[in-house]
């Protein structure tokens, strides 16, 4: 296969693109450097937007989706880049198949309201991570995307299918929502 | 709850997102990873894991069938010529190696039906005749790959299974053949 070098001269990147011809090849012991490479990252993102007790599994199909797709990669962005939009593409797939968005955003009011109305105690201090993940999934993902990832909301809206407004709606309750639960109440 | 969507973040939030740290997962995926990555052929196409590549063919064996029933089934067709004597090939040349008794004695079944069809083929027209040949073709190919996978995994259930099974389809299928072939005769 060939693959088009545009990120050519940079040195981490020529060696990813490298990698991934390799792989794309075949070669299993390259793919696994990429995984080496980018594992916590995609975990760590797939945690986020998905929750911990999916997180490992979906990990997994990312990189195994990552494999029997390596040969579109044509390496007009980085191969971290690639990975990262794949990696959001399975856990939508997975989270959100056949919703409507009508049912999503109430699921998440509703969810909303449990997250931010049961705080264990206000002296105990939450940090980031743990106020995400009792985020329900809707606001969750926005807030990953948004605040986390950069992505922008046009960009959230074409992939979650939702309209724009939709997307800046979520992202205010999600941010209010985080801060009550770093606030403590 | 902020209703305004295009709200600054709150700084101390931003701060805390700023603190966001990667972390990879608390057990290696690789190892799970590793065995579902499919084997790929130098163009990057990925080849069949065996176990499908022998279920496809008893499926491709099974569409086959289908068509030649449909020929059986017809109204008027003309004999073949009597130099259509060609014998069906046979699993015992497909399948050298000695297996469980289960599997010798569907080998034993399965010869003695080739043995009947082979009397009947020479009442069958062309057509007929190289449908039966082709889809049986095809059933001894399913056989043999699943006869070398068993004999390269001996220790491997699930190459003794996908061996069953084979067999058991073709005898299958010949018990349907050589009942069709009878009432057509």
């Amino acid at each position: 296969m060939t693959l088009s070098t545009p990120l050519a001269g940079v040195p981490a990147l020529d060696i990813e693109v490298s990698l991934a011809r390799a792989a794309a090849g075949g070669d299993e012991g390259a793919f696994e450097r990429l995984y080496r490479r980018h594992v916590a990252r995609i975990h760590t993102l797939v945690r986020r937007m998905a929750g911990d007790d999916a997180a490992d599994d979906l990990t997994q199909d990312v990189f195994i989706r990552a494999w029997q797709k390596l040969p579109t990669f044509r390496a007009e962005s980085a191969f971290g880049t690639w990975l990262h939009r794949l990696a959001v593409n399975v856990v939508l797939s997975r989270h959100r198949s056949g919703q409507s968005e009508r049912k999503w955003i109430q699921d998440d009011e509703l969810a909303l309201g449990q997250a931010t109305g049961h705080q264990p105690h206000p002296a105990v201090a939450m940090d980031l991570e743990a106020a995400i993940r009792r985020l329900p999934d809707g606001s969750r993902q926005v807030f990953v995307l948004h605040d986390v990832e950069g992505w922008t909301h046009e960009e959230i809206a074409e992939r979650l299918g939702l309209v724009v407004g939709t997307s800046k709606s979520q992202l205010s309750r999600a941010r209010a929502a985080l801060r009550r639960m770093l606030d403590g109440h | 709850m902020a209703t305004n969507h295009d709200d600054p973040i709150d700084p101390r939030l931003a701060e805390a997102i700023a603190t966001l740290r990667d972390t990879p997962p608390s057990d290696d995926l690789w190892p799970e990873i590793a065995p579902r990555l499919a084997p790929r052929h130098p163009a990057g196409t990925l080849l069949l894991r065996w176990p499908t590549a022998i279920a496809a063919g008893l499926v491709i064996a099974t569409a086959s069938i289908g068509g030649t029933l449909l020929l059986l089934r017809g109204d008027a067709v003309a004999p073949a010529p009597s130099t259509a004597q060609a014998s069906l090939a046979t699993t015992a040349n497909a399948v050298a190696a000695a297996h469980t008794p289960a599997d010798q004695a569907l080998q034993r079944a399965i010869g003695e039906l080739e043995g009947r069809l082979a009397l009947a083929e020479g009442s069958l027209d062309a057509t007929t005749r190289d449908g039966i040949r082709a889809s049986l073709d095809a059933l001894d190919r399913a056989i043999a790959d699943a006869a070398a996978r068993q004999r390269a995994t001996p220790d491997d259930a699930r190459s003794a299974h996908y061996l069953t099974s084979a067999l058991q389809k073709k005898l299958e299928v010949l018990r349907t053949l050589t009942r069709r072939t009878a009432i057509r005769t």
